[in-house]
């Protein structure tokens, strides 16, 4: 939408004539907004971009990230809160906030303050469900859906490819089936009591992303069709063996199988949260680092060269995080696919193209998806697998990139 | 000043893309690169950016060794402005332009006052502070162009390469950013390489030519020495009328193609 301000084109010429209007017109704070309004002369119908509006931009921006993220934050605050209310039992929202406070009286007890009076049994049950069970699920949901979206959104950016995905490119599969040896290999397990099955999952991730990237990378180049075939097939080949080593092992423990196949959050605990805890969040962090980098290398790794990045080792730092949050998400969760390509898109569609702010972004957009996704595999008294849920969704959206894609390329 | 002493480059077969190349250039000229495809040209760009390792011989900027510095050093002293600008995420003009502050910018700093006044300027002075709110992809080529060589005056360079500024752009277009490039060599008194096919566009506003054939030199300095008849008779297999320009004085190329040729000589 443009404001449209009556100044001849000789008087704007004039800046010091043009000024005073677009001062006036600014400080009526209707004047601009970033990515938004502009102002537009009515006699020639040029844009104008002068005087005050320089000064705000830059304030503008920050102020605009600054919302976005307050909201975003709001949201996946909400989304824990009322996340926990779902299940097969419903609990009301006041009796969560009774929990919550139960708990926080037990834990200031631990610290030797005592308050309030003993709760009832009824309390003490909604605050096992609420605190032991459910709490822990969602709070994991949270961080595997964070660490899927923002390894997706740099992933998307490293490949300069809206279809790249941890899931998409094998990334996914390359963890479970580090998970799946760990779990599972009575020689492993040993080892694995040790290093936790996380670093199996890293292992396996970095193992599928060395694969896909040497397949598809032609020349100094990854063509988009290669990367996508590459990971398809890297993603088939570790799915397969993981599935076939837990089918040997696990001797028909189906809910098991399918909960490190299909995805989901059952096996959700406070330990479970605690091992994820950290990977995701020092992941999520570094990659904030390489935001600037990842914006300069969308116009092309040559031309991010020459503004001064490294890219070729910050190709590779970047890859590597990645690999590492999803992997951390796999190895609690199993393979939830495409919220890594969804969030990012979406949240790209809100916030613009500036990795600044699209990473963390989808990191919290990518947290409250998931947990209202997996709300909706509880609440169903069957307990849908969350990566059927996220797959369903999933991969529409995908085929609805697909065929942007081949118009696009139809039409150039 | 820019020095490139004997360069040669090869991708590791017998073939050599440059063999020995040298050449000198001051601050405040504007240097036309030219010869045939495949003679090296964008080759001899990418080595001086550091994007290639050159097989042999050194460039220095202003005395320091292009291989001793570190990307991010380079890229306060010298900016490229590619051939083909890929854009396809929807960055705003001005964002693209600020971009180009990176180099002096620490990780987790955020661009200031500034560094706005400075992509302001640049994009004054390329004629495109009026697009600064337009996403990138809906620009036109030219547009674009003048964009990205805002981009790499926003790194406040001493050395400012181009690799075929003009292709793909119209008759007024092509001299829009002639006259640019041209105002800036002589403003901000940077050196200027441009690689081009356009040997009239280049003759009438470069200080200088090199004309490359084969990775070799084969002819360097003041336009009327490089486009002799001989010259391009030797670099592009093509015969051509070297004429002077009635109004401006420039030296301008008029080819003669097969039939005329015949003509003339039977």
């Amino acid at each position: 939408m443009a404001l449209v301000i009556n100044v001849s084109a000789s008087e704007l010429k004039r800046s010091d004539a043009a000024e005073p209007y677009l001062i006036r017109l600014y400080k009526t704070k209707d004047f601009f907004t970033y990515g938004g309004k502009s102002v537009q002369v009515a006699e020639t119908g040029a844009h104008v971009f002068e005087g005050g509006v320089r000064h705000t931009y830059l304030l503008e921006r920050v102020r605009h990230w600054r919302f976005i993220l307050l909201v975003f934050s709001l949201v996946l605050f909400l989304s824990v809160f009322l996340a926990t209310a779902v299940g097969s039992t419903y609990v009301g929202p006041s009796a969560i906030l009774n929990a919550f406070r139960l708990g926080i009286y037990d834990l200031l007890s631990k610290l030797g303050v005592e308050l309030g009076a003993h709760a009832g049994e009824t309390a003490e049950t909604q605050k096992l469900i609420i605190l032991d069970i459910r709490l822990p699920r969602v709070i994991l949901g949270a961080l595997v859906g964070a660490a899927l979206a923002v390894s997706g959104a740099a992933l998307q950016g490293l490949f300069k490819n809206p279809m790249a995905d941890p899931y998409v490119i094998g990334i996914s599969s390359g963890a479970l089936f580090g998970v799946t040896l760990a779990h599972c290999l009575p020689l492993l397990s040993l080892l694995a009591a040790a290093c936790a099955k996380q670093v199996f999952a890293f292992l396996g991730s970095l193992l599928a992303v060395f694969l896909v990237y040497n397949i598809a990378r032609t020349g100094s180049r990854i063509p988009v069709d290669m990367l996508l075939l590459a990971g398809i097939a890297t993603s088939f080949l570790f799915h397969a063996v993981s599935s076939l080593i837990l089918y040997l092992t696990l001797q028909g423990d189906w809910h098991q199988i399918i909960s490190w196949v299909l995805g989901g959050l059952w096996l959700a605990s406070w330990g479970q949260v605690e091992a994820a805890f950290l990977p995701v969040v020092i992941c999520t962090i570094s990659l904030l680092f390489f935001a600037r980098d990842l914006n300069a290398m969308l116009l092309g790794e040559e031309s991010a060269l020459h503004v001064g990045i490294e890219v070729e080792k910050v190709k590779k730092i970047i890859l590597v995080l990645a690999s590492v949050a999803a992997a951390s998400a796999v190895a609690v969760s199993g393979t939830i696919g495409f919220v890594g390509l969804m969030v990012p898109h979406a949240v790209r569609l809100v916030v613009g193209p500036d990795h600044r702010i699209l990473l963390p972004a989808s990191a919290l957009a990518g947290a409250s998806f998931l947990i209202w996704a997996d709300a909706l595999a509880r609440v169903s008294s069957l307990e849908i697998p969350v990566g059927l849920i996220t797959a369903i969704s999933g991969v529409p959206f995908f085929i609805y990139l697909l065929l942007r894609r081949k118009r696009a390329i139809a039409y150039a | 000043m820019l020095r490139v002493e004997k360069v040669s480059f090869s991708y590791g077969g017998a073939r050599k893309i440059l063999e020995s190349v040298s050449l000198e250039v001051d601050g405040g000229k504007l240097v036309g690169l030219l010869g045939p495809n495949g003679s090296g040209k964008t080759t001899l760009l990418r080595i001086i950016s550091k994007v290639l390792q050159p097989s042999g011989g050194v460039v220095f900027l202003n005395g320091k060794k292009v291989s001793e510095l570190s990307v991010r050093e380079l890229a306060r002293e010298l900016a490229v402005v590619p051939q083909e600008t890929a854009a396809s995420f929807e960055f705003t003009a001005l964002d693209v332009v600020l971009m180009g502050r990176t180099p002096h910018l620490r990780r987790f700093e955020l661009e200031k006052e500034e560094d706005l006044r400075i992509a302001e300027e640049c994009m004054r002075l390329t004629d495109c502070w009026h697009l600064a709110d337009r996403p990138i992809t809906t620009l036109s080529g030219g547009e674009r162009q003048r964009v990205f060589i805002a981009r790499a005056l926003a790194q406040e360079p001493k050395y400012l390469l181009l690799d075929e500024p003009t292709a793909n752009l119209d008759l007024r277009y092509q001299i829009e950013i002639m006259e640019i490039i041209k105002r800036l060599a002589v403003e901000k008194k940077l050196v200027v390489i441009m690689a081009s096919h356009e040997l009239n566009l280049v003759a009438s506003y470069c200080d200088e030519l090199v004309l490359l054939n084969n990775g070799r030199i084969i002819a360097a300095g003041a336009v009327r020495e490089v486009l002799t008849r001989e010259n391009i008779r030797r670099a592009f297999g093509v015969d051509v009328l070297v004429e002077t320009h009635p109004l401006t004085g420039a030296v301008y190329l008029l080819p003669v193609n097969g039939q005329q040729h015949t003509a003339l000589h039977s």
